[in-house]
């Protein structure tokens, strides 16, 4: 026992210590701002949750559901999403070290208890629903116990799923399949939301919806035990307790298959059949070629193409929930903003796989045919998603005609994009390095939050304003046999901005070689 | 005799720390050159300065005659760099690579082919060849990123602790290679503070220390005519540890 709660202290102390010393690294601003946010989180959930004390009953349910329901979707995908911010997560780190499977998991457990995160969101939820949900009778009992379970809950799920994560991601198909349904499952997250936007009916659904998810099955038992009802508060909260344990047991197992196992990248051992970048033979060519190697080898490109593609899609739908199956125009130029899924892997060509710039620097790059062949490269990430999604609008609407115009004029809109790729890229490069953890966001805990949102936000604009053009000629030619022609005068119009963009991106390129190897790869100088 | 790289008071800083101050080289051509210093001394952003990798905040470097900054690209037609920190593209094969370098340094396609073959098969690395860089150990990415650097036929060699965490087999074929280079006329830099791999091929060395160079000369002055190890003098010019283990540790101990 004393072994145990001398784990329990090391776990502790592990979390508190990579905690700070992270707040810290990032300086003063990041470290209040971080302790500002966990504070306000804590005084949100506890205001939110003890003012249900004086709302009505039907509110005081949705209120808990939908806050325990973001709460566990948060702590479940944060550290998942968020690569880095918890090192604890990851049992492979332990593995050297003497322990036993208890040992390790208590470690584990109670480090995972312990950051600004898991410590603000504990706080508040226990404050508020003592407060809100407490009253005399069952949930004298039930409450505190709900709210352990809540807890034990989220961080076992949130466990589970990143070791099952490093176990599927073991292997390239395995990665790939946990990217595509990771993808379809959030693609389906944002379609729902949309449809919750319209609030009423529709949110109330939601919300019974969420209910039946089992991170929130202690919410239900909170509920119930509100109202008094005794047997089935505690039915819930022994379903609970029993996920608890069983996830919990997942957890501990999975793990132990990790360190038993090894983790290994989903690159090992790759044997190639022999194509030496076939048949380049200028500089154009060969950074082509390489590009094209690195479509299909590269875990960024396959991961950004399958995200790109559902999530396109995605957008298409929200088309079609939002404007109805009849308004068929309107869905079909929505396949355009399937382009927007991948904009981020357009607009930072130079920042991939950034510590290997050198060597390209040293052999007189990245000149005109690296931006080039780089940009080029991204065309089939924007394009398939875009036709795949015209397809989906094609069954959902029946405008083939339509959808079929779209598909061709989204080349000339594609280039757009490229042209804003080409000045974003050499104007604000962002390493991004090219690892197998398909679900971290790379550019996360960097500092370039907001920088990333900028850059998106005037991609928008620009590819608007480059396109706009297009479309009013497009929209005043309905009915005209010219239509069909308008696609290829789009393409060469679309070819002059891009043209000047790679000629200006080779000019502010020369020089600058070794400042943008030092803002890129500046840990690789020292 | 002619200096194939001088460089003249480089500087570099980050933020408060100095790296390199006033660092002055003279390479003479067909020579075998070690820049040693203890870790941290300044030898790695020594030689990305000298290499047109990282702009120096003072001082030049000239190569052949050319001076490196402003503009390196002429320099780099000229050198051969073989890094200490070996990011490499790791998801092409080792002949991939080879052949993009090439084409990437104008080469004649049939030329890199070529020249990418004979490479792996004097480096050992035929097997490899169509291995991506990925999977390939410590010693065989030196191997390839040593091929890359001699790909295009360098009158200047430059190289960054090639023989850190390689494995003697290995140690080998590259000093074989090197030597073979050197014999047709190549100039080498490299840096290392392996002492003994440096007193058996260099024929200069300066030692730098906190990014300065303490000493410098022919290794025959600096050892007395090897009555001294080049060691000592290492250590001499760098200064020991503060405390003797056997005194401080005196807890590390069997019972």
């Amino acid at each position: 026992m004393n072994s145990l709660v001398h784990m329990a202290r090391l776990g502790v102390s592990l979390r508190w210590r990579l905690s700070s010393n992270r707040l810290r690294r990032r300086g003063k601003h990041t470290r209040r701002s971080t302790i500002l946010v966990a504070a306000s989180y804590t005084v949100l959930n506890a205001v939110v949750l003890g003012s249900a004390r004086f709302g009505s009953e039907a509110a005081a349910v949705k209120t808990l559901t939908l806050l325990m329901a973001s709460m566990a979707l948060g702590w479940v995908f944060g550290p998942v999403l968020i690569g880095g911010v918890d090192e604890t997560i990851d049992p492979t780190r332990l593995a050297l070290l003497p322990l036993s499977s208890t040992e390790r998991y208590i470690v584990q457990l109670s480090a995972a208890m312990t950051g600004p995160g898991p410590l603000a969101a504990t706080a508040g939820l226990v404050i508020g629903l003592m407060v809100g949900y407490t009253r005399l009778g069952i949930s004298i009992l039930v409450v505190p116990l709900a709210s352990i379970c809540a807890i034990l809950l989220m961080v076992g799920a949130a466990r589970s799923l990143a070791a099952a994560l490093a176990i599927a991601q073991r292997s390239r198909v395995g990665r790939d399949f946990a990217v595509l349904a990771a993808a379809i499952a959030g693609g389906s997250l944002f379609i729902v939301a949309q449809l919750a936007r319209d609030v009423g009916a529709r949110a109330d659904a939601l919300i019974k919806a969420l209910a039946w998810i089992p991170l929130v099955w202690p919410a239900r038992a909170i509920n119930t035990a509100r109202r008094g009802e005794g047997l089935p508060a505690f039915g819930w909260l022994v379903a609970s307790l029993t996920l608890v344990v069983a996830l919990h047991a997942a957890w501990i197992w999975l793990s132990h298959f990790l360190l038993i196992n090894g983790e290994r990248g989903s690159q090992s051992r790759q044997r190639t059949n022999r194509s030496t970048l076939s048949g380049a033979s200028t500089r154009f060519g060969a950074a082509l070629a390489r590009q094209l190697i690195y479509l299909r080898r590269s875990p960024n490109n396959s991961v950004g193409f399958l995200y790109g593609t559902v999530f396109g899609i995605s957008f298409a739908m929200v088309q079609i929930v939002q404007h109805g199956a009849g308004n068929g125009t309107a869905s079909a130029f929505g396949i355009l903003l399937a382009m927007l899924a991948n904009l981020g892997a357009v607009t930072n060509v130079l920042g991939f796989d950034a510590g290997s710039l050198w060597i390209e620097v040293l052999a007189d790059g990245p000149g005109r045919p690296h931006i080039m062949a780089r940009q080029l490269i991204a065309l089939p990430n924007l394009l398939v998603p875009t036709w795949l999604s015209g397809v989906v609008v094609g069954i959902w609407t029946g405008e083939w005609t339509l959808v079929l115009l779209v598909s061709i004029l989204a080349i000339p809109i594609a280039i757009n994009v490229l042209t804003f790729g080409v000045v974003a890229s050499v104007l604000a490069p962002a390493a991004l390095p090219d690892w197998d953890n398909p679900f971290g966001n790379r550019q996360s805990n960097e500092g370039r939050g907001l920088r990333l949102v900028v850059i998106a936000l005037t991609g928008m604009v620009s590819i608007a304003v480059l396109s706009a053009p297009i479309f009013m000629v497009v929209f005043r030619s309905f009915g005209y046999w010219w239509l069909w022609l308008l696609p290829f005068g789009a393409l060469a119009y679309a070819a002059v901005p891009f043209g000047l963009a790679l000629l200006w991106a080779g000019w502010y390129l020369h020089g600058k070689e070794p400042d943008l190897i030092e803002a890129l790869a500046s840990r690789a100088l020292n | 005799m002619e200096n194939a790289l001088v460089a003249n008071g480089l500087v570099k800083r980050f933020g408060d720390k100095v790296a390199v101050n006033h660092l002055d080289l003279a390479v003479p051509r067909g020579s075998w050159f070690g820049i040693v210093g203890p870790n941290g001394a300044g030898k790695t952003t020594s030689i990305r300065m000298i290499v047109g990798l990282l702009r120096p905040d003072q001082g030049a470097v000239v190569v052949n005659g050319i001076d490196v900054w402003p503009d390196p690209t002429e320099v780099k037609r000229m050198v051969g760099v073989l890094p200490d920190d070996l990011r490499l593209f790791e998801r092409l094969t080792g002949e991939e690579l080879l052949v993009y370098i090439g084409l990437l340094r104008r080469l004649d396609r049939t030329a890199v082919v070529s020249r990418a073959e004979q490479l792996l098969d004097v480096l050992g690395l035929t097997n490899a060849a169509n291995d991506l860089v990925a999977d390939y150990s410590t010693g065989m990415r030196k191997k390839i990123a040593l091929a890359a650097a001699l790909l295009h036929s360098p009158s200047v060699l430059i190289l960054d602790e090639p023989f850190e965490s390689v494995d003697p087999v290995s140690s080998k074929v590259i000093v074989d290679v090197l030597q073979h280079y050197r014999s047709s006329g190549g100039t080498i830099l490299f840096s290392s503070h392996v002492m003994d791999t440096v007193e058996r091929l260099c024929d200069q060395i300066v030692i730098v220390s906190s990014g300065e160079v303490v000493q410098s000369g022919s290794i025959q002055e600096l050892t007395q005519s090897s009555s001294v190890r080049l060691e000592d003098v290492f250590i001499d010019a760098v200064g020991g540890p503060g405390a003797q283990a056997s005194e401080s540790l005196k807890w590390l101990r069997q019972p």
